[in-house]
């Protein structure tokens, strides 16, 4: 998931297994998914097919699958296929999958056969690195989204970017992260800005996964920096361990916005979808951008509720369904157009 | 002149009309259901509705407008789970609101939420029945009958089926949802070519509830859509007792897209006749004609081959 395999490498550093970071996604990546995934499944599930092959390929011999039953969207059913398909493959290997009702089991017991030292300690060590380094790379983001859209030379805010998370992999215990925490802060305030410009502001918006993955997203957040628009993004791996640990209140509160339009949550990120157009509209946001995989089943639903959302708050939305297919050309094409229309908006 | 309360012909329908029916018109109201799928349906659905859901849940915008300027309601209940510890489809769960906020002009929208894992179908039902009448005993009643209707009528249909069938030949199995398989427009009119290609159908219907719903191996006991499982388990339940099998999916369906994939490997695995049927608003009969004929041939020739 984009800058957060940071993150995920702190966690499993030291629980003490040896980590082989893997490369990002390539076109290699998604045309063996494709290849081997049902033809039209949402795609996520044919990108991590491709992922999945790749780290087999590498000498992988355990699996993790965050996610099993629950829930009324495929998601929560991956797995079951997953191992299906990557089975009639002949490959040998163990898949962990993380249900609602073995999550305690799975950390203590499995988790703690990594590495030599299987102390409980070791555990609550790992998962504050984990918690640090997602808190700093949700930061990182945000401080890199605001540099975007403000500096001087174009590429400055992306080459710091690389800089801040190498230095954050380095560090190894807590008290580390927090001292690099404010050093990368001081790098970012030392890039030239023109803080008299008024950029326009767009809010992302859709399913976590597309939103959070630069290559399947086709990096849409670095082309609106490019545009010199100030992009907004209220998802971070982050933002995902508090929803998981359930002390996300804002969360609920953007439900609650979304109810008279959409009454129940039929899943994933429909009514944080919803909740958020109209938090956006509310504060003053120039528009939404709404990305989300080709056919998924929730997103469809808030796609089909949002053209009326944003006739009566008055914010235009662009959506982008996202498959193997989809090319970057269009892509900017249609973002130069819709940043075209902001602006004349903007003006009058 | 009775209240009349609309029900479009989609989805669910299929499933639970009879009790619908029934029950309303214990209570006093007149029902009427929607057109059957016609072009003019499709073409209405087509233009509303968002580009990449799948077909039956386009066609809902449709048979929507039909019924639009003809009734006082419009049933569209918003059906969580039939079944306890099951869901359904998203799309279904959110279907009302589709509706409500792609169409104007529409009368008051009947959102009933049915969810086993909440409340009884006879609460749920009992709350709907209160918005019309103020008498507790009607509403029972209404219930009990139409209970008693919706089994009566699986019957029917079981036996409709059953008596076109003769006792040789080719007896092939047609699964997937029900939308699929009953509405004529949409699929071709899928059984009755069938018929007229001499094969004795079988489907979904004449299977026990008691066997659609057990959790037959480690696979269908995570499969938590409902009428997944009752595809994946009936699959298993023909398998050794039909000559072939025919799935009926619509493009972009989330929940076939795997449940079908797993029945496409394991009918590959016991080498086992199977032709996944995809359709959608494009989809023409003539192409379903020729996949049919050629699966047909198929499994005649396997047949003279054993002989």
């Amino acid at each position: 998931m984009g800058n957060n395999w940071v993150a995920f490498k702190g966690l499993l550093e030291t629980l003490g297994a040896q980590v082989i970071v893997p490369p990002r996604i390539t076109k290699r990546t998604i045309d063996l998914g494709v290849k081997y995934s049902p033809e039209f499944v949402c795609f996520p599930f044919k990108v991590n097919i491709g992922n999945f092959i790749e780290a087999l390929e590498a000498g992988a011999d355990t699996l993790v699958m965050v996610g099993g039953t629950g829930g009324t969207c495929r998601f929560g059913f991956y797995n079951i296929v997953q191992k299906r398909i990557l089975d009639d493959l002949g490959y040998k290997f163990d898949m962990i999958v993380f249900r609602d009702d073995n999550f305690w089991e799975i950390l203590f017991k499995k988790f703690r056969k990594i590495g030599e030292d299987s102390s409980i300690s070791k555990i609550i060590k790992a998962f504050r690195v984990l918690w640090w380094k997602a808190k700093v790379i949700s930061e990182i983001e945000d401080l890199v989204r605001f540099n975007r859209a403000y500096e001087k030379r174009i590429g400055e805010a992306d080459r710091v970017l690389e800089k801040a998370l190498m230095m954050l992999d380095e560090q190894k215990k807590v008290k580390e992260i927090k001292e690099v925490r404010s050093e990368i802060k001081n790098l970012f305030k030392h890039i030239p800005k023109d803080l008299k410009k008024k950029p326009l502001r767009i809010g992302i918006i859709g399913e976590v996964y597309v939103r959070s993955e630069p290559y399947v997203n086709l990096d849409i957040e670095k082309e609106l920096g490019k545009m010199g628009v100030l992009v907004d993004q209220k998802m971070s791996v982050y933002k995902w361990l508090k929803v998981i640990l359930r002390i996300d209140l804002e969360r609920a509160w953007t439900a609650r916005r979304a109810r008279p339009y959409l009454k129940v949550n039929a899943g994933a990120e429909d009514q944080q979808s919803i909740g958020h157009t109209i938090k956006y509209a509310k504060a003053g946001t120039d528009g939404v951008i709404m990305l989300y995989p080709f056919s998924c089943m929730p997103e469809n639903i808030a796609r089909g509720i949002l053209p009326n959302v944003s006739r009566r708050y008055k914010i235009p939305i662009l959506t982008f369904s996202l498959d193997e297919q989809t090319g970057k050309t269009g892509m900017i094409t249609r973002l130069e157009a819709f940043v075209d229309l902001l602006n004349r908006k903007r003006r009058r | 002149m009775a209240t009349k309360i609309g029900i479009p012909r989609v989805l669910l329908y299929y499933k639970f009309f009879s009790f619908w029916k029934v029950f309303f018109e214990e209570l006093r109201l007149e029902v009427v259901p929607s057109d059957e799928t016609n072009r003019e349906i499709l073409k209405d659905s087509v233009n509303i509705s968002v580009d990449e859901v799948c077909v039956p849940v386009k066609l809902i915008y449709g048979h929507t407008l039909n019924l639009r300027d003809k009734v006082d309601f419009l049933f569209i209940p918003r059906v969580i789970s039939t079944e306890k510890r099951f869901t359904n489809c998203p799309k279904l769960l959110g279907l009302p609101d589709m509706v409500k906020e792609s169409i104007d002009h529409l009368p008051t929208i009947i959102d009933t939420t049915i969810d086993y894992n909440r409340e009884s179908l006879y609460k749920s039902m009992f709350k709907l029945g209160l918005r019309f009448t103020k008498n507790p005993f009607k509403i029972n009643r209404a219930f009990e009958q139409a209970k008693r209707s919706s089994e009566n009528h699986k019957g029917m249909e079981k036996t409709k089926l059953l008596n076109n069938n003769q006792q040789e030949g080719i007896k092939i199995a047609v699964l997937g949802h029900p939308y699929n398989i009953y509405d004529r427009f949409i699929n071709g009119d899928l059984l009755q070519r069938l018929k007229r290609l001499n094969i004795n159908v079988v489907t979904m219907d004449m299977v026990s509830k008691k066997i659609l719903n057990r959790s037959i191996d480690s696979i269908s006991r995570w499969i938590y859509w409902n009428y997944e499982r009752e595809i994946y388990n009936s699959f298993y339940y023909f398998i050794k007792k039909v000559d072939g099998v025919i799935n009926v999916i619509s493009f972009s369906c989330g929940p076939d897209s795997l449940v079908g994939e797993l029945l496409l490997r394991d009918a590959k695995r016991y080498e086992f006749p199977f032709l996944q049927l995809v359709i959608d608003e494009h989809t023409s009969e003539t192409g379903i004609v020729t996949r049919l004929e050629a699966f047909v041939d198929m499994i005649k020739r396997k047949h003279k081959q054993r002989k």
